[in-house]
C-alpha cells in the first residue's frame, strides 16, 4: 500500500474528521431514541413504544448496546402490563447481548430476574438474583455512573417485603434507592413514582389484618400512594396503566383500613378509567384486579345478603371471564401453563364464591350451573391454550353447555360423584373455600369454615405420624364429614381441586384417630376410589382401546451425581422384559418411542422447587449435567401421545405448584395436554422401594380388569395391609399417588398375530384338502 | 297243663316271690334234693336276668315269646331253643363287655396322653433361639428418594438398595466407606445379624446413646441377639428396659413375647 504523503494530509484530515463525526453522530443518535421511547413509555404510549422497539429489534445489524436497551425497555413495558411471560423473554434476550465484563448490564438483568421472581413471591429466587445484582454494583469501580442503580435497591427492598420480619431491611433498601435516585436528576419522575409505589406496597403488606404495627404502616402506605399518584398525575398524566393500578391499590388500602365506601370509590374510579382509556385490552389485568378486590367488599355484613348487589357483581365477573379467556390465550406460554401467581386476578375463584353465596340465599340451581360452568370453562381454556401451543388448534374445545348440572349428571355413572373444591384466597383476609358435590340425584354446595387452610394438606409429606394424623383428621372433619352422608353410596369420586385445595390427598383423610395404626384410623381410601380428571365433561368415551404395547423408560445407569435407581430399573425389566425397556436416558430416543406407547412407564429423579424454579424437571439418570439430562413439562407439549395410561415414577411427578384456576401444575398435566388419557403420579417425594411395591400391586389390579382409579384404590389398601410398621405406612409412600385424568380400564393390546396364524393354518388346510382331492386323479 | 309247664310256673312264681311261705319252703327243700330242678332254676334265672337287664333284642324277645307260646306243644324243643337263645345272649353280652372294656381303656389312655402332652407343654424348657427367630424384625431400609433436589448421600442410598436386595456383602462394603453414625452402626448390625455374625458391639454403641433415633430398635435387636445366644438373663433385662420406654415401635411384640416367656415387668 502506498504511503500517504505529507501534502495529502491537509485534505484527508477534514475528511477523516467528517467521517468520524458522521459515525459518532449515527451512534449517538441511537441513544436519544431509547431515551425518547422511555419518555413515551412513561407517558403511557406503551403500544407505540412496543411497536418502535420491535422495529429496532428486527434489525439484527444494530449495535448490541442498542438492542440490549431495547430489550430492557420492552421488558419494562411487559412488566407494567403484568405480562410476566414476555417480561422474562425480553430479559433473557437482553442477557444474551451482554459482553462478559459489563457489570452494569449484568446487574440490570439480575434485577429483572429478581423482580420476576418477586412477582411470583418466589422469595428464595428473587433474593438470589437481587443479591447478585447488589454484589455487582458494590464491586463496580464506576458504580457512581450507573443510571438505574436505584432499581437494584428497590428490587432488594421488594424482596424483603415478602420476608418475614423483613420490614426494616426493606425500608433500608428503599431509603438507599431514594438517595441514589435523587442523585440522578436526569431520570424521569416516572421512576420516582414507581419507587413510591413499591414502598407503599411493602407498607400495605404490614397493614393487613393481624399485623403488629398496622397504624404506622397504614400512614406510610397512605403517604407513599398519594405521592406516587401526585407525581404521575403531574408529570405523566397519560400513564393510565400506573394511575389505574395505583387507584386500585388505593382501594385495597381503604379495604385494609376498614373504609369500605372509600374503597368502592377508588376501585370504581379505576374501573371507569380503564373503560374510558379505550385501550382496555392492554389494561385488562387492572380491570380484573379491580373486580377481584371489589369482591372483597361483598362479604361485609351489609352486602353479604344483598341479592341484587351480589347478582350484579356476579354478572360483571362473568363478563370479565369472557375477556379473560382471550387475554390469557394471547399471553400464556408453555412454561407452566397458568403458573400459580400469573393470573391471580382471574375472575374464576370470586365467581364460584359468589355462586355459592347466591345458592345459599336463593337455592336457585342456576348458580350451581354457573359454578360448574366456570370450572369447566377455565379448564377448557387451559386445554385450548395448550393445544394452540402444541400447534393442534383442531383439538380446541368450545364453551361448555349452560345447563352444566344436567350435563354432569348425564355423564355420571352409577355410584359415582363429582367433587369440586375451590379456594378463593383473599390477600391477607381469611380465604373462602367452597365444596360442591354432585351425584346423580343430589347436590350440595357449601362454604367450609372461613379460614379453612387447605395448605395443611401438604402434611402428607410429614414423617411424623402424629402430625399427619391430627392434620388429616381435621381436614376430614371440616371437608368431608359434612358431605359424608351424600357420598355414602358412592364408590368413585372425580375430584376437581383448585388453588391450595390441590395439596389435599383425599385418600388419606382420616375418619378416626383412635387406634395404633393407619388401618384403625379409617382413611378415606377405604370408602372411595378417587381420580383427578382434567375436565368435568370427558372429551371422549372413558374407556379407549389400548393400541400400543407397554413401554418402559427406565433410569439410566452411570457415574453421575444422583443415585442410580437400580431397583426400579430391575423392576421395569421384570414388568416388561428387556425388549420394551429403554434405559439409555437419551431424550432423542424417547421422543421417538413415547408417542407409540400403549402404556408408558417413565422413571427417574424428580426435581424443581416451587418458589425457586419455573418448571419441574425429570432427570433420566444419574447425570445432572446439561439440558439433555432432563426434561420439563413444556418439552412434552409437542409430542402426540396415544397412551391410555402413563405411569410416572419420580418424586413429585404429579405436583409442582398449585394453580388458582385449576388442578396443580405438573408433569401429569403436561402428559394429559399432550394426549395421554390418564396418568399415575405422586404429589410428594417418593421412596424407590415403596414405589415398586405399590406399582406391583397396581399392575396386578389393573391386569384383573379394574379401571385405573379403582386399581389404585385396591393397590393402596393391599399396600397398607402388607405394611405392618409405621415407616411403611407413612402417607408419602401411598397417599401421594393419584390418578390424573380419567380413571379407565386399560386393556391389554389386541394381538394380531394369533389371527394371522389362524388364517394361515386354515388356508394351509384348504390347500392340503384340495391337493388331496386332486392327487388320486393324477395317479 | 303238662308237668313241665307246672314246673315252669313254679320256677317263675318262686323267682318272682309269689309263692306262699309254705310252698317256698317246700320248693327250696325240693331244690336241695333235685339237681335237675336246681339246674333248671339256674337256667331260668339266667334267662330272666338277661331279659331283665334289658337286653334289647326284639328278635330274641319275639322268639322267646314264640317259644313260650309253643311251649305247650313241644317241651323238649322249647327247652333246646331256650338254651340256644340263652347261649346267644351270653355270647353277645360277653362281646359287649369286651368292647366296653376296650373303650374304657382307650379313654383312659387318651386322657393320660393329653395330660402328659399338656404337662410337657407347660413344663418344657424355654427355647429362646426359637423365639428369637419368631420375634425377629426385618427392618425396612431407609427411603431412597427419587429426587434430584433432596440432599441425599448416594453411598447411603446404595447401601439401602443393597440391604433391600439382600446383597449383604456389598452393603457391608459400602457401609464401611461411610463415616461412623448411628445409621451406619444400626444397618451394619442388621446385616451382621442377617448373616449370622456378631452385632453386639454396634448395637451396644447405639444403646449407649439414649438420644439416638435408633435407641429403641437397637435395644430390641440386642434382645433378639441375646435370645438367639440363649442368654436368658440379658434378654429379660433388655426386655424390661424396653418396656419402660414411653414410645416403643415394637411394644406389641414385647407384650407378646412376655406371654411366651412368662417374663413379668
Amino acid at each position: 500500500m502506498e504511503a500517504v504523503t505529507t501534502s495529502q494530509r491537509p485534505v484527508l484530515r477534514p475528511l477523516l474528521v467528517l467521517a468520524l463525526g458522521f459515525l459518532l453522530t449515527g451512534a449517538f443518535a441511537q441513544v436519544p431514541l431509547i431515551d425518547r421511547l422511555e419518555r413515551a413509555f412513561a407517558d403511557g404510549a406503551t403500544d407505540s413504544v412496543l411497536h418502535q422497539l420491535e422495529r429496532v429489534l428486527r434489525d439484527p445489524s444494530g449495535p448490541a448496546s442498542l438492542r440490549f436497551d431495547a430489550w430492557m425497555l420492552q421488558a419494562e413495558c411487559w412488566l407494567q402490563r403484568m405480562n410476566l411471560e414476555r417480561f422474562k423473554v425480553a430479559t433473557d434476550s437482553a442477557a444474551t447481548l451482554i459482553p462478559g465484563n459489563d457489570a452494569q448490564r449484568r446487574a440490570r438483568v439480575e434485577v429483572n430476574r429478581c423482580r420476576h421472581a418477586a412477582y411470583f413471591t418466589q422469595t428464595a429466587r428473587s433474593h438470589k438474583h437481587g443479591t447478585a445484582a447488589l454484589a455487582l454494583f458494590r464491586r463496580a469501580p464506576d458504580r457512581a455512573s450507573w443510571k438505574y442503580a436505584h432499581l437494584i435497591y428497590q428490587a432488594q427492598g421488594t424482596v424483603y417485603r415478602n420476608w418475614p420480619r423483613g420490614e426494616d431491611s426493606a425500608m433500608a433498601y428503599f431509603d438507599t434507592a431514594q438517595i441514589l435516585l435523587a442523585r440522578r436528576p436526569e431520570l424521569l419522575p416516572f421512576w420516582r413514582a414507581l419507587l413510591h409505589k413499591a414502598v407503599s406496597n411493602a407498607a400495605m403488606d404490614r397493614m393487613r389484618p393481624g399485623q403488629p404495627e398496622r397504624e404506622r404502616f397504614a400512614a406510610l402506605c397512605d403517604r407513599e400512594q398519594r405521592t406516587a399518584l401526585a407525581i404521575l398525575q403531574k408529570h405523566h398524566p397519560g400513564q393510565v396503566a400506573e394511575i389505574g393500578m395505583l387507584q386500585n391499590l388505593r382501594g385495597l388500602y381503604h379495604i385494609y383500613a376498614d373504609r369500605p365506601d372509600s374503597a368502592w370509590l377508588w376501585l370504581r374510579r379505576s374501573e371507569e378509567l380503564m373503560m374510558a382509556s379505550g385501550t382496555q385490552d392492554a389494561h385488562l389485568a387492572i380491570w380484573f384486579s379491580s373486580l377481584r378486590w371489589q369482591t372483597f367488599l361483598l362479604d361485609r355484613p351489609e352486602h353479604w345478603s344483598d341479592i341484587p348487589l351480589l347478582k350484579r357483581h356476579l354478572a360483571r365477573l362473568q363478563q370479565a371471564q369472557g375477556r379473560f379467556t382471550a387475554f390469557a390465550t394471547e399471553r400464556t406460554q408453555a412454561q407452566g401453563l397458568f403458573f400459580q401467581d400469573t393470573y391471580w386476578y382471574s375472575p374464576f375463584a370470586s365467581t364460584v364464591t359468589l355462586c355459592a353465596r347466591l345458592w345459599e340465599l336463593t337455592r336457585d340451581t342456576a348458580y350451581v350451573d354457573n359454578a360448574l360452568w366456570m370450572v369447566e370453562k377455565t379448564r377448557r381454556d387451559a386445554w385450548n391454550i395448550a393445544q394452540d401451543l402444541r400447534g393442534r388448534p383442531d383439538l380446541r374445545l368450545g364453551d361448555p353447555p349452560p345447563q352444566m348440572l344436567q350435563a354432569v349428571r348425564r355423564m355420571l355413572h352409577d355410584r359415582e360423584a363429582v367433587l369440586l373444591c375451590v379456594q378463593d384466597s383473599r390477600a391477607g383476609y381469611r380465604s373462602f373455600s367452597t365444596v360442591l358435590v354432585v351425584t346423580r340425584d343430589s347436590v350440595s354446595f357449601r362454604f367450609l369454615e372461613r379460614g379453612f387452610e387447605p395448605t395443611t394438606g401438604s402434611e402428607i409429606n410429614s414423617r411424623d405420624m402424629i402430625v399427619f394424623r391430627r392434620t388429616y383428621h381435621d381436614l376430614h372433619r371440616q371437608l368431608y364429614a359434612p358431605i359424608a352422608q351424600l357420598l355414602q353410596d358412592v364408590d368413585r369420586v372425580r375430584v376437581f381441586p383448585s388453588g391450595a385445595m390441590a395439596y389435599i390427598a383425599f385418600d388419606a383423610l382420616l375418619a378416626d384417630t383412635i387406634g395404633p395404626d393407619i388401618s384403625s384410623w379409617h382413611p378415606l381410601v377405604e370408602r372411595h376410589a378417587f381420580s383427578y380428571p382434567l375436565m368435568l365433561l370427558p372429551m371422549e368415551s372413558r374407556d379407549v382401546p389400548n393400541t400400543g404395547r407397554e413401554y418402559y423408560l427406565a433410569p439410566a445407569p452411570g457415574p453421575g451425581s444422583l443415585t442410580d435407581l437400580k431397583r426400579v430399573r430391575a423392576a421395569m425389566r421384570r414388568w416388561g422384559g428387556d425388549a420394551t425397556v429403554d434405559s439409555s436416558g437419551a431424550w432423542s430416543r424417547m421422543v421417538g418411542s413415547i408417542p407409540h406407547a400403549g402404556v408408558l412407564y417413565l422413571s427417574g429423579h424428580g426435581a424443581g422447587i416451587s418458589g425457586l424454579d419455573q418448571e419441574p424437571r425429570h432427570y433420566f439418570g444419574t447425570d445432572t449435567a446439561g439440558s439433555s439430562a432432563y426434561m420439563q413439562p413444556s418439552d412434552l407439549l409437542p409430542l402426540d401421545l396415544q397412551a391410555p395410561l402413563v405411569v410416572h415414577l419420580a418424586c413429585a411427578s404429579g405436583f409442582f405448584e398449585p394453580d388458582r384456576n385449576a388442578g396443580p401444575i405438573s408433569f401429569a398435566r403436561a402428559f394429559l395436554f399432550a394426549g395421554a388419557r390418564s396418568v399415575l403420579s405422586t404429589a410428594v417425594p417418593t421412596d424407590e422401594g415403596a414405589t415398586i411395591r405399590l406399582v406391583d400391586l397396581f399392575r396386578a389390579e389393573l391386569a384383573a380388569g379394574h379401571p385405573s382409579d379403582i386399581a389404585l384404590q385396591r393397590a393402596k389398601l393391599a399396600y397398607l395391609e402388607q405394611s405392618e410398621h409405621d415407616e411403611g405406612q407413612l402417607p408419602m409412600h401411598w397417599a401421594g399417588w393419584q390418578i390424573h385424568g380419567e380413571g379407565m380400564t386399560v386393556e391389554a393390546p389386541r394381538l394380531w398375530w394369533p389371527w394371522l396364524l389362524a388364517v394361515v393354518l386354515i388356508m394351509g388346510m384348504v390347500v392340503l384338502w384340495g391337493w388331496g382331492r386332486r392327487s388320486p386323479k393324477s395317479r | 297243663m303238662s308237668g313241665d309247664d307246672a314246673i315252669q310256673d313254679l320256677l317263675e312264681a318262686y323267682h318272682e316271690g309269689r309263692l306262699s311261705d309254705a310252698d317256698r319252703v317246700l320248693f327250696e327243700e325240693r331244690l336241695r334234693t333235685d339237681t335237675a330242678l336246681a339246674e333248671r332254676l339256674a337256667n331260668y334265672r339266667d334267662t330272666r336276668r338277661a331279659i331283665e337287664q334289658g337286653f334289647a333284642d326284639e328278635h330274641v324277645r319275639a322268639m322267646l315269646k314264640g317259644v313260650e307260646q309253643r311251649g305247650a306243644e313241644d317241651g323238649h324243643r322249647i327247652d333246646h331253643e331256650v338254651r340256644s337263645l340263652l347261649l346267644e345272649v351270653k355270647r353277645r353280652e360277653a362281646g359287649r363287655l369286651r368292647r366296653s372294656h376296650r373303650l374304657r381303656w382307650s379313654i383312659a389312655a387318651a386322657v393320660t396322653g393329653v395330660l402328659a402332652v399338656g404337662a410337657w407343654w407347660l413344663l418344657r424348657p424355654m427355647e429362646l433361639p426359637r423365639l428369637a427367630a419368631d420375634f425377629a424384625v426385618q427392618e425396612a431400609p431407609l427411603p431412597v428418594f427419587m429426587s434430584a433436589e433432596r440432599a441425599s448421600s448416594v453411598v447411603l442410598d446404595e447401601v439401602m438398595q443393597a440391604y433391600d436386595m439382600g446383597h449383604d456383602a456389598e452393603a457391608l462394603e459400602l457401609l464401611a466407606d461411610l463415616p461412623a453414625s448411628d445409621t451406619v452402626l444400626f444397618y451394619t448390625a442388621l446385616v451382621h445379624m442377617r448373616t449370622g455374625q456378631g452385632a453386639a458391639a454396634e448395637l451396644d454403641a447405639i444403646i449407649a446413646r439414649p438420644g439416638s433415633p435408633y435407641h429403641a430398635k437397637a435395644l430390641y435387636h440386642r434382645m433378639i441377639l441375646a435370645m438367639r445366644n440363649n442368654d436368658s438373663a440379658l434378654a429379660e433385662r433388655l426386655w424390661r428396659i424396653q418396656l419402660a420406654l414411653p414410645r416403643h415401635p415394637y411394644r406389641e411384640r414385647l407384650e407378646a413375647l412376655a406371654a411366651e416367656t412368662g417374663w413379668k415387668p
